[in-house]
C-alpha cells in the first residue's frame, strides 16, 4: 500500500460495478443484481454528485467504494480503482473516507470527540504518539471550523449538536488524510439552517485538500449548487451522466425530467407541479430491459424486450449519456410539458 | 462534571436509605408485632404466665415502634442483640457464617461474568447460528431449573459418578489453604452461577447484537479499525452498560440461590444461618439477616448504577 | 415466529367469531408442548383424587427402595411408599400452593395495579413507593421472616407469598393499564360519560388481560420454584404429605444409590417450571407483533 509515497490528488474510477445479493437461499442472478453495471469516474478536486430514489443502489455504489459494504451484499463484478491501484472486494483503501447521513449515530457515544479524531490519525500515521495524534485532532476540530476545537475535543458526542457532530465526523474523515471523500447523504439529516455551512465545509476541503468528492444525495438542489458532474441512478442502474447544468437544464432521461418536476421551485417557473405516478420496483421485478418503462410516457415496446444501454446523448454532447432509446430533446420535451 | 457524579450519589443514598428503613420497619413489625417473639423464646410446653414474663422481661410489651427505635439505636452503634438460639450476639453469629458466603458468592459472580462474556461473545457476534441457538435453549432451561436441582445433579456427577469434588461442606483458608478451601466451593458456586450465567448470556447476546448495528461500528471500519478494536475499543464498553444494570439486580438471586445451595452442599455461611434461624424461629437474628440482605441489595444497586455512569457519558451529564 | 392468537391477546371487537378466537397459528413446537404439559399437570391436580393409585402414605417397610416394576411404576421410596402415587400428589399439591399464592397476588395486584395506573396522582405515589418497599428484598427471604413470625402451614406461607408477589403483578398492570388509559378509545369513554368503575372494568381490564395471563403464567413457575425450595428445606410442606419439594429431602443420602428416586420428581418439577416460562415467553412474544 502506497500510504506515505501517495501524492495528494488521486482520482476515483469505477468500472462496470455489479453488487448483488449474497444469501444462502437466494438464487444468484442477473435478478439479484442490486447494482449492475455501473461506470464513472471523479477526478482530483471535483465534486461529482451520485442522485437517486431510496433503493435505487446509490448508498450501495457508494459504500462499495469505501469497501464498507454492508454483510449480505457481494461484489458481483466490475473494478475500482484509486489512483491506479485497484480495491479487491472489501478493501478499505486507506486514501478513501466516508462520511454518513446521520451524524446523532455514527459517532460512538461513550468516547470523547477528541479521542475519535485521535484514533483515526494514529491508525492512519502508525507509530503517532497518543500526545501528538491528540493535538492533531485539535488542529483538525479547528480545520472543520469547530469553534473553542480544545475544549470541545474533550466533549462527549452528545454534547454536540447535529451540524456540530457533522462536522466532527467530517474531521474523523479528513483525519485519515484522504485523497477521495465519499459523502452519503452528509446533511439530509441536518436542520436546514446548518445544511449550507456543512455542504459550505465539503467544499472548501475539497479545494484545500484537493479531494475527489463523491456526494450521494437525493436533493438535487443541494447538488445543482456544488456538483460539477451529476450521475442518477434508477433501480440500480446509471440512466443520466452529464455537466450538472446541462443535466438539470435539459434533461434527457424521462425518469429525471420527473424528478425535476416534482420541485416545487423549478417546476412553478415551468408551468404546474407533476407528481412522479408510481413506485421504484424492487429488486425482484427488474426486468433486464428499461426498469423505467412502466412508469415512462414515453414508453414503447420495445424499451422493455432488450437491455437498453447507457449511451452518448449525441456526438457533440461531451460526457453526456443517457439509458433510453426515447431520449427528451429539447423539442419533445417541451411537448410534455405542454400536455 | 465529578461534582455531578458526587450529587447523584448523595441523591441515590437519600432514596436508598428511607428505603432500608422502611424494609426494616416493615420486617421488625412483621417479626415483633404480629409474630410472638416471647412465645418463640419461651417454646411449645411454656405455660402463658411465662409467656407473659418473658414478654414483660424483654420489653416486648412496649409499643412497636418503641422497640424499633431501641432496635435501630443498637445497630447504629454496632450492637444487633443476642440470638435466642444460639450463645453469643447476632453480629458475632453473623460475622462467623459471612466469610464463606462472601467467598462462594464472589467465587460465583466471577464464574457467571466469565462464562457469560464468553458465550456471549461467541454467540452475539454470529446470531442465528447453530451456536445461539444451542446457547438460547440452554439458558431458557438453565433459568427454569432451580439451583438446588442443579446442586444436586452437580453432586451426582462430580461427586460420586466423578468424584473429583467434595460433595459438601467447608474448611476455610485459614485452617486448609486456599486451593484445598476453593475445592469445596467449586460445586455450590457452579450451581450458584447457573442461572446467573443465563440471565448475563441472554443480555449480554442481545445488547451486543444491537450495538453491531449501530452506525458508530461502520465509522470505526472506515477508520481502519480492525475486527479485534471494533469490538474491543468500540462495541464491548457500550454492550457492557445493560450488563452492569442486570449484575447488579442480580446480587438479589445470588442472596436466594445461596439459602438453598449452601443447605445443598452444608456450606454454613449466611444461607444456613437463615434457614437454622427460621426453622428456630430466632427473631433477632431474621430481623439482622433481612436487614442486612437489604442494605447489600441496595448498595449493589448502588455501585451497578455508578458503574453504568461510568460507562455511559450521557446518563452522567443527566444525572 | 411464534404467534399464539388467543381472545386474551387480540383485541376482542376484531374478533367477531367466538371460534376464531382460540385459533392457534404457527405456535412454535415448544410452546404447544408446554401448554400441553402445563394442562396435563392441571388435570393431575384435580383428579389425582379419583385416579386408582394406592396410597402414598401407606408404608410398606419390607419393599423400601424398590425398583421400577408394574405394581410401582417408579418403584418405592425409603419407607416403601409407592412413588409414581407420591410424585401426582405431590403435582397437586406443588401445582395448588402455586395457584394459591398466584390467586392472592393477582387479586391484590390487579385492582391495585389498575386503580394506580388509572388514577395516578397521590395513590400512584403510594402504591408505587410500597411496591418498591417490598421488592427491595427478595421474595424468599421476605417469606422466610413471615415464617418466622407466623409459623403456619404451607396454605398460609402461600397466601403470604402471594402478598409479596402482589407488587409486581401491581408494577405490571400499573404500567398496562397507564398505557391503556391514555388510549383514545379510553377518553371516547371518558367523554361519552361512562363512570370511573365502567372505565375500569369495560375498558381497562379487557386492556391488561393479555398481561394478567403472561404474569399468571410466570409467576406460578416462580412460586413453584419456592414451594419446592422451602419444602425442600423443611419449611413448606411438612412430611408425610408429598410435594415436588418434600420429594427431593434426603436426595443427598439416596442420590448414589438410587438416583431415579431423586430424578424423577426432579425433572417433572423443572418441566413443569420450564413449560410455564416457556409459555409466558411465547405469549410475550406475540404481543410484540
Amino acid at each position: 500500500m502506497a500510504t506515505m509515497s501517495k501524492t495528494r490528488a488521486a482520482d476515483v474510477r469505477v468500472e462496470g460495478l455489479s453488487l448483488e445479493l449474497d444469501e444462502p437461499g437466494v438464487a444468484v442472478g442477473e435478478a439479484q443484481r442490486l447494482v449492475r453495471d455501473v461506470s464513472f469516474g471523479v477526478a482530483a478536486g471535483e465534486m461529482v454528485g451520485l442522485a437517486g430514489e431510496s433503493g435505487s443502489g446509490k448508498s450501495l455504489t457508494a459504500s462499495a467504494i469505501a469497501g464498507l459494504m454492508p454483510s449480505g451484499v457481494r461484489r458481483a463484478g466490475g473494478t475500482i480503482l484509486i489512483g491506479a491501484e485497484v480495491c479487491p472486494p472489501g478493501h478499505r483503501h486507506p486514501d478513501v473516507a466516508m462520511i454518513f447521513q446521520n451524524p446523532m449515530t455514527s459517532l460512538n457515544p461513550s468516547v470523547r470527540i477528541g479521542d475519535q479524531i485521535a484514533e483515526a490519525v494514529r491508525l492512519r500515521h502508525k507509530g503517532t504518539s497518543r500526545s501528538a495524534a491528540r493535538k492533531r485532532a485539535v488542529e483538525i476540530l479547528e480545520q472543520v471550523e469547530v469553534s473553542q476545537a480544545a475544549s470541545r475535543a474533550r466533549q462527549y458526542p452528545f454534547e454536540f449538536s447535529g451540524g456540530m457532530r457533522q462536522r466532527a465526523m467530517i474531521g474523523i474523515a479528513i483525519a485519515r488524510d484522504p485523497a477521495v471523500l465519499v459523502a452519503d447523504e452528509p446533511t439530509t439529516a441536518l436542520d436546514v439552517t446548518v445544511q449550507r455551512g456543512v455542504m459550505d465545509l465539503i467544499d472548501r476541503l475539497r479545494t484545500d485538500l484537493g479531494l475527489a468528492v463523491l456526494l450521494i444525495s437525493h436533493d438535487l438542489g443541494v447538488m445543482s449548487e456544488r456538483c460539477d458532474r451529476l450521475l442518477v441512478m434508477y433501480s440500480g442502474e446509471l440512466v443520466e451522466v452529464g455537466g450538472t447544468r446541462q443535466v438539470l437544464d435539459q434533461p434527457a432521461h424521462p425518469y429525471v425530467d420527473g424528478l425535476l418536476r416534482c420541485i416545487p421551485d423549478r417546476a412553478m417557473a415551468a408551468g404546474r407541479l407533476q407528481p412522479l405516478l408510481g413506485q421504484v420496483p424492487p429488486p425482484n421485478r427488474w426486468i433486464s430491459g428499461c426498469r423505467f418503462a412502466d412508469r415512462c410516457g414515453s414508453a414503447t415496446p420495445a424499451c422493455e424486450s432488450a437491455p437498453v444501454p447507457l449511451a452518448p446523448l449525441s456526438p457533440s454532447a461531451q460526457g453526456r449519456e443517457v439509458r433510453c432509446i426515447h431520449p427528451l430533446t429539447p423539442a419533445t420535451a417541451g411537448e410534455r410539458s405542454a400536455r | 462534571m465529578a461534582v455531578l457524579v458526587l450529587r447523584h450519589v448523595i441523591g441515590r443514598l437519600l432514596l436508598a436509605i428511607p428505603m432500608l428503613l422502611a424494609v426494616t420497619f416493615g420486617t421488625f413489625v412483621l417479626l415483633y408485632s404480629i409474630g410472638d417473639p416471647a412465645a418463640a423464646i419461651a417454646g411449645d410446653s411454656a405455660s402463658a404466665e411465662e409467656i407473659e414474663r418473658i414478654r414483660q422481661d424483654n420489653g416486648f410489651d412496649r409499643p412497636i415502634v418503641a422497640q424499633y427505635a431501641s432496635w435501630l439505636g443498637g445497630v447504629l452503634t454496632g450492637d444487633l442483640g443476642d440470638s435466642i438460639r444460639n450463645r453469643g450476639t447476632v453480629g458475632h453469629l453473623v460475622g462467623q457464617h459471612l466469610p464463606p458466603t462472601l467467598f462462594l458468592a464472589v467465587l460465583a459472580m466471577g464464574i457467571a461474568i466469565l462464562v457469560a462474556v464468553i458465550a456471549g461473545i461467541a454467540v452475539g457476534l454470529r446470531p442465528g447460528g447453530w451456536l445461539d441457538k444451542a446457547v438460547s435453549m440452554l439458558s431458557v432451561l438453565g433459568l427454569a431449573v432451580p439451583n438446588f436441582l442443579v446442586g444436586l445433579a452437580l453432586i451426582l456427577v462430580f461427586a460420586i459418578w466423578i468424584p473429583i469434588y467434595p460433595a459438601g461442606g467447608y474448611r476455610s483458608v485459614s485452617e486448609v489453604g486456599l486451593t484445598t478451601s476453593l475445592q469445596y466451593l467449586v460445586l455450590p458456586a457452579f450451581a450458584l452461577a447457573t442461572s446467573l450465567i443465563c440471565l448475563q448470556t441472554r443480555t449480554f447476546r442481545a445488547s451486543l447484537i444491537a450495538e453491531y448495528q449501530q452506525d458508530y461500528v461502520r465509522t470505526a471500519r472506515m477508520k481502519g479499525v480492525s475486527e479485534a478494536g471494533v469490538f474491543l475499543r468500540h462495541v464491548a464498553r457500550n454492550a457492557a452498560a445493560p450488563l452492569v444494570t442486570v449484575i447488579g439486580l442480580e446480587v438479589s438471586i445470588l442472596i436466594t440461590g445461596a439459602l438453598l445451595v449452601e443447605v445443598v452442599f452444608a456450606v454454613p455461611g449466611i444461607g444456613t444461618l437463615t434457614i437454622d434461624s427460621v426453622r428456630g424461629q430466632d427473631f433477632p437474628v431474621v430481623q439482622a439477616l433481612v436487614a442486612l440482605f437489604g442494605a447489600i441489595i441496595l448498595a449493589a444497586n448502588l455501585v451497578a448504577d455508578l458503574v453504568a455512569l461510568w460507562l455511559n457519558p450521557m446518563a452522567r451529564s443527566k444525572a | 415466529m411464534t404467534e399464539l392468537v388467543t381472545g386474551a391477546l387480540a383485541p376482542s371487537a376484531s374478533k367477531p367469531k367466538a371460534s376464531a378466537r382460540w385459533r392457534v397459528r404457527g405456535v412454535s413446537w415448544g410452546a404447544r408442548l408446554s401448554l400441553v404439559f402445563i394442562l396435563a399437570s392441571l388435570a393431575v391436580m384435580v383428579l389425582v383424587e379419583y385416579l386408582p393409585l394406592q396410597d402414598p402414605a401407606q408404608q410398606d417397610l419390607v419393599n423400601t427402595l424398590a425398583p421400577i416394576s408394574g405394581e410401582h411404576w417408579i418403584g418405592t421410596d425409603e419407607l416403601g411408599r409407592d412413588l409414581f402415587s407420591r410424585l401426582l400428589w405431590g403435582v397437586h399439591t406443588s401445582l395448588l400452593a402455586g395457584l394459591t399464592a398466584v390467586a392472592v397476588a393477582v387479586g391484590i395486584g390487579l385492582p391495585l395495579g389498575l386503580l394506580a395506573g388509572y388514577l395516578g396522582g397521590w395513590v400512584d405515589q403510594v402504591l408505587s413507593r410500597l411496591a418498591d418497599v417490598v421488592l427491595t428484598v427478595p421474595a424468599l427471604i421476605l417469606l422466610l421472616a413471615a415464617q418466622t413470625a407466623l409459623d403456619t402451614s404451607i396454605q398460609g406461607q402461600m397466601a403470604v407469598l402471594g402478598c409479596i408477589f402482589a407488587p409486581r403483578v401491581l408494577r405490571v398492570i400499573r404500567a398496562e393499564a397507564l398505557g391503556v388509559s391514555t388510549a383514545a378509545f379510553v377518553t371516547a369513554g371518558r367523554m361519552s360519560g361512562a363512570s370511573h368503575a365502567r372505565i375500569l372494568l369495560r375498558y381497562l381490564l379487557p386492556g391488561v388481560r393479555a398481561q394478567v395471563v403472561v404474569q399468571i403464567s410466570y409467576l406460578l413457575g416462580l412460586a413453584m420454584v419456592v414451594e419446592a425450595g422451602i419444602s425442600f428445606l423443611g419449611i413448606g410442606v411438612k412430611p408425610p404429605d408429598s410435594s415436588l419439594g418434600t420429594l427431593l429431602i434426603g436426595a443427598s443420602a439416596l442420590l448414589s444409590s438410587h438416583p431415579h428416586v431423586v430424578l424423577v420428581p426432579a425433572a417433572v418439577l423443572t418441566t413443569l417450571i420450564l413449560s410455564l416460562n416457556v409459555f409466558g415467553d411465547s405469549l410475550t412474544e406475540q404481543r410484540k407483533k
